[in-house]
């Protein structure tokens, strides 16, 4: 027999009867300790267990709210006393109080009016005198509830209150069999301790087993964000492939987002429906002004429309990484180490990952930010179908797979839509291709660059199909990430 | 254009907006049969000399809507199907590539009611009766109470109204409504197109484009001369723009080898009519095709004949020079298993937010921040200048999880210092539990700061959001911040239940 049982049960022979504070007392154990010793003896039959009942209330919002204050039939029949009433003005709390006054014909309506039954007098809602009472000794609850039964009934009905009751243990009782149970202290190890393993008693003693199927208390761990971890992993794809990590801002004027993009300032995608211009600040300046020249240049001849630098000052947030991309693009212009370096034989491979916006309405489905990864290789003699090989390897590297079509995004020619399987379907995942030869040739006409700017969040929900809307990745309730698989 | 979605009798297109000449069914008949080469077509031009009408434009339009181009079609054999046809087309475009008709709009007009020379000017006002309709109206009504005047009234910003009119008078109030005088029904036998905006170059080309849809439809064509101030030209220009292009620079380009005949009998594929000229390939572009603006263009076509699908992915040969992670992500990862460490989980919010979580349900003043402008969404207005809140909220949605609860996050914040924006990291933390309390918080930022190896020092501070006397700053060289007890109000403001201690860090990026 454990020691913690045998002194127990020692306890009980001489005392009978014994309540678990008692036991704590007398025997020194934990109350856990306790609580685990006497189920086990009373799985044995050496004690039987009484257990009682207590009761505890609680008090909904509103019921909390009308403790607190009054009910809406007092605070209405106070107002009655005061005024004249017209039933059609009544505010929506006001009009519950009637509902109940009227049942208890408390009022009559005449012409519209509220009026007070002569034999009404304000202390007859019993109800709310109850509500106070409990709400300031809940502890009361068993003596209220016995003087004042209807309306204690009546607060239930109204949910304004609910009772639980609770189990407890009163008291611990030995059994026939428990008296005559002989006690034999065995050298059964039970918990390691610090004494026993200094000591040589484990040399001897047996340890006791555990119950291996006991359920336990599942322990709370530190995680990381399925979503960010993703990242870090498209991330370390993107290294692998010798890619460089760029970053760059989230506040930009629309040059760097659309006019440095070959996007023409008339483009539907610019307009305030769905992208999210800014009060404050309302502009930034364009700081390198001949690079802002022969963007104007590029987009009066190819477009056929006037460009204004107004429109190109409007701060926006960016509603796609390849702003990052744009500019360390054009400001290879003034690196010509770089340059160098490119025009020989190693192209630059960069990449950004981060967040970009759309002016949406917000629903499960859709969110006004979300994340996009961006990649460009600067180069000479790059090809579509360098383009293809990159893609498709990154992408086997995080274990996904893509197709690529033909698409239309007025900074890439050849434009390429790149297409993901989801559940036997293929969704779109972002655009790719090469950067037109009018925003290169501003840096120089020696080099072309291969681009793509993909979706992120949908790629995770390929991966991770207990994922069902993009809406739970921006969530961060902390029982769904402590629940999360990881793998 | 791609296929979106196949069942058993249909398929659905996707067409990209650079290719308006594939918005109607004649002209994707037209790109289908090249593609097949069935009944291939190549060369659009118009056989007759004839000018059909003369437009005479005005300076007055000057400022207003400045172009037009126009041109007859004879011939028509219109039946209702066919009628309805080409209006719905010409809606479609107007509203789609015309950007609701702002940037270019077309109008239909039974030629044979046309009477006289034709002018294209300004006016202040007038009267006709609008199309559909029995009662002669003045302008400024057809603006303010027609349907039509209601719905394009963003194309007209000053006080005078582009009209087309003839000998008789108005014939469009343009872009809103043609009068009803010249309305096209199925007997018409001969009409008149007029396309404006405020585009030369778009308005010339749309001509040419909706010239070619009628001369598939088996139509003649006329010109009209179009008479400016101080020069005059005819439309339909139906040019063929001409771009040279090395049959190497396609290969390259793509990287396929697709042999010199083969690019030719893709250029076709796609509609082009091609030739060899001194080792170069010759491609006309047919007049209908508004998005081609040099050889790059032509390329992708020659690639989309090709087939995305049979490119081979190539590897780049280079030399290998390595990838690298910014410090940023570097030092983030470090920070990052720190707090994983101590027991916080991550969590990923959004940059947006609103006034009320930011500030007022932390206790504290509305400060200068980044003000977003129009919002679909009501709880959109501004983006955060710190993480508490966030996180304040996470707690909130997670009050009913088991304690203790910690949470971290590292991301952006958005400040404005003076005149510039600030958009910079921070950390922080929030731990909420039944017992927990400023020394705990302490203990743990603390920790944080001696695992980074920064000496710091800790110092009185007062803010709204926390209980008096509970909280303090941090300062160091590289990270500052501040930490404590959270007030109760703010506790109670994010619906979470038991005491929660926080504390933020601004980073040095």
């Amino acid at each position: 027999m454990h020691k913690y049982l045998a002194s127990i049960l020692k306890l009980l022979q001489k005392e009978k009867k014994a309540s678990i504070e008692k036991i704590v007392e007398e025997t020194g154990l934990s109350k856990d300790a306790v609580i685990w010793a006497i189920s086990e003896l009373e799985s044995k039959g050496l004690v039987s267990i009484k257990k009682g009942s207590s009761e505890s209330i609680y008090f909904s919002e509103e019921g909390k709210s009308y403790a607190e204050g009054k009910l809406p039939e007092e605070e209405l029949l106070e107002r009655i006393s005061k005024e004249n009433v017209k039933v059609s003005e009544l505010s929506p709390k006001e009009r519950i109080g009637l509902q109940w006054l009227k049942a208890k014909g408390l009022v009559d309506i005449k012409e519209g009016f509220l009026i007070k039954k002569e034999n009404t007098k304000d202390a007859e809602i019993e109800e709310g005198k109850v509500l106070r009472l409990l709400f300031s000794k809940p502890e009361d609850i068993s003596i209220i509830r016995s003087n004042y039964k209807d309306a204690f009934e009546n607060l239930l009905k109204r949910k304004l209150i609910s009772i639980k009751s609770k189990e407890y243990i009163e008291s611990v009782e030995i059994t026939k069999s428990g008296e005559s149970e002989k006690i034999e202290d065995s050298e059964e190890i039970g918990e390691l301790s610090k004494e026993i393993i200094e000591s040589s008693i484990w040399k001897k003693a047996s340890f006791k087993k555990y119950d291996i199927k006991i359920p336990v208390a599942a322990a709370i761990g530190a995680k990381r964000h399925p979503l960010r971890s993703f990242i870090d992993e498209i991330k370390n794809a993107y290294l692998s492939m010798g890619f460089k990590e760029i970053s760059g801002p989230i506040i930009e004027p629309s040059f760097w987002v659309f006019d440095s993009l070959f996007v023409p300032q008339d483009h539907p995608a610019r307009e305030m429906q769905d992208t999210f211009y800014l009060k404050n600040p309302g502009k930034i300046n364009l700081k390198d002004k001949k690079i802002v020249g022969k963007v104007k240049a590029m987009h009066e001849k190819a477009w056929h429309i006037n460009w204004y630098e107004e429109i190109a000052e409007q701060a926006v947030l960016r509603t796609h990484t390849t702003s990052v991309s744009a500019r360390f693009i054009y400001a290879l212009k003034n690196n010509l180490k770089e340059m160098n370096k490119i025009s020989g034989v190693t192209p630059l491979m960069l990449f950004s990952i981060g967040r970009v916006f759309r002016n949406e309405s917000i629903d499960y489905k859709h969110l006004a930010e979300f994340y996009q990864t961006d990649g460009i290789i600067i180069g000479t003699g790059l090809t579509l179908s360098n383009l293809f090989y990159i893609l498709k390897k990154i992408y086997q590297k995080i274990g996904i797979e893509i197709r690529f079509k033909p698409s239309y995004f007025p900074f890439v020619e050849p434009g390429v839509e790149v297409d993901i399987l989801h559940n036997g379907e293929w969704f779109e995942l972002g655009g790719a291709g090469m950067i037109r030869k009018e925003i290169t040739d501003i840096v120089s006409k020696k080099i072309n660059v291969l681009a793509w700017g993909l979706g992120v969040e949908r790629a995770l929900m390929v991966k991770d199909p207990s994922i069902k809307s993009i809406t739970e990745l921006f969530n961060s309730n902390l029982g769904w990430i402590r629940n999360k698989v990881i793998l | 254009m791609s296929v979106e979605g196949l069942r058993k009798e249909e398929i659905d297109i996707d067409v990209t907006p650079n290719r308006p000449d594939l918005l109607d069914i004649v002209g994707f008949a037209r790109a289908l049969r090249n593609y097949m080469h069935f009944h291939e077509k190549l060369v659009y031009k118009i056989d007759s000399n004839e000018i059909a009408a003369t437009i005479t434009v005005d300076k007055s339009v000057e400022n207003v809507r400045p172009y037009i181009s126009s041109f007859v079609v004879r011939e028509l054999n219109l039946d209702d199907k066919k009628l309805k046809y080409i209006i719905n087309f010409t809606e479609k475009f107007s509203e789609t590539f015309g950007r609701k008709r702002g940037k270019l709009a077309m109008g239909l007009h039974d030629f044979s009611k046309v009477k006289g020379n034709l002018k294209y000017e300004a006016v202040p006002g007038g009267r006709f009766v609008p199309l559909n309709s029995s009662k002669e109206m003045e302008i400024e009504e057809i603006m303010s109470s027609h349907k039509k005047g209601g719905l394009y009234k963003h194309t007209i910003s000053g006080s005078l109204y582009p009209v087309l009119q003839d000998q008789i008078g108005i014939m469009s109030l343009i872009p809103i409504i043609n009068s009803d005088r010249t309305k096209v029904t199925k007997d018409t036998k001969e009409m008149l197109v007029d396309i404006t905006g405020t585009s030369k170059y778009i308005v010339e080309k749309a001509a040419d484009l909706f010239a070619c849809m009628f001369i598939d439809l088996g139509a003649k064509v006329e010109k009209v001369n179009i008479k400016y101030d101080k020069k005059s030209i005819s439309t339909p220009k139906m040019e063929q723009k001409i771009i040279e292009i090395k049959p190497g620079r396609i290969e390259d380009h793509i990287g396929a080898a697709i042999g010199f005949n083969n690019i030719l009998s893709l250029a076709t594929k796609m509609g082009y009519k091609g030739v060899f000229v001194n080792n170069k390939i010759r491609v006309f572009v047919p007049p209908y095709r508004l998005d081609v603006i040099n050889e790059q263009d032509v390329i992708e076509d020659i690639a989309i004949g090709y087939g995305y699908g049979y490119i081979h992915p190539l590897p780049i040969f280079s030399e290998i020079s390595g990838g690298s992670l910014d410090y940023k992500t570097n030092m983030n990862r470090k920070i990052i298993e720190l707090m994983l460490g101590l027991g916080f989980s991550e969590a990923n919010n959004n940059y947006l937010t609103n006034e009320k979580i930011n500030f007022q349900m932390m206790r504290i003043k509305e400060g200068p921040h980044v003000e977003i402008k129009e919002s679909k969404t009501e709880s959109i207005t501004m983006l955060r200048t710190w993480l508490l809140p966030s996180l304040l909220s996470n707690l909130g949605s997670s009050a009913h999880e088991r304690m203790p609860q910690k949470i971290f996050e590292l991301d952006m914040v958005f400040n404005i210092k003076g005149e510039e924006v600030e958009e910079s990291h921070h950390l922080a933390g929030v731990y909420a539990a039944p017992r927990v309390n400023f020394n705990e918080i302490k203990s743990i930022i603390e920790s944080i700061f001696d695992s980074l190896g920064i000496s710091y020092e800790i110092k009185e501070e007062k803010m709204e959001s926390f209980i008096e006397g509970r909280c303090a700053k941090i300062e160091s060289k590289l990270l500052n911040g501040f930490f404590g007890e959270l007030h109760p109000e703010v506790i109670r403001n994010f619906g979470i239940i038991e005491p929660t201690v926080a504390f933020e860090l601004s980073l040095p990026y």
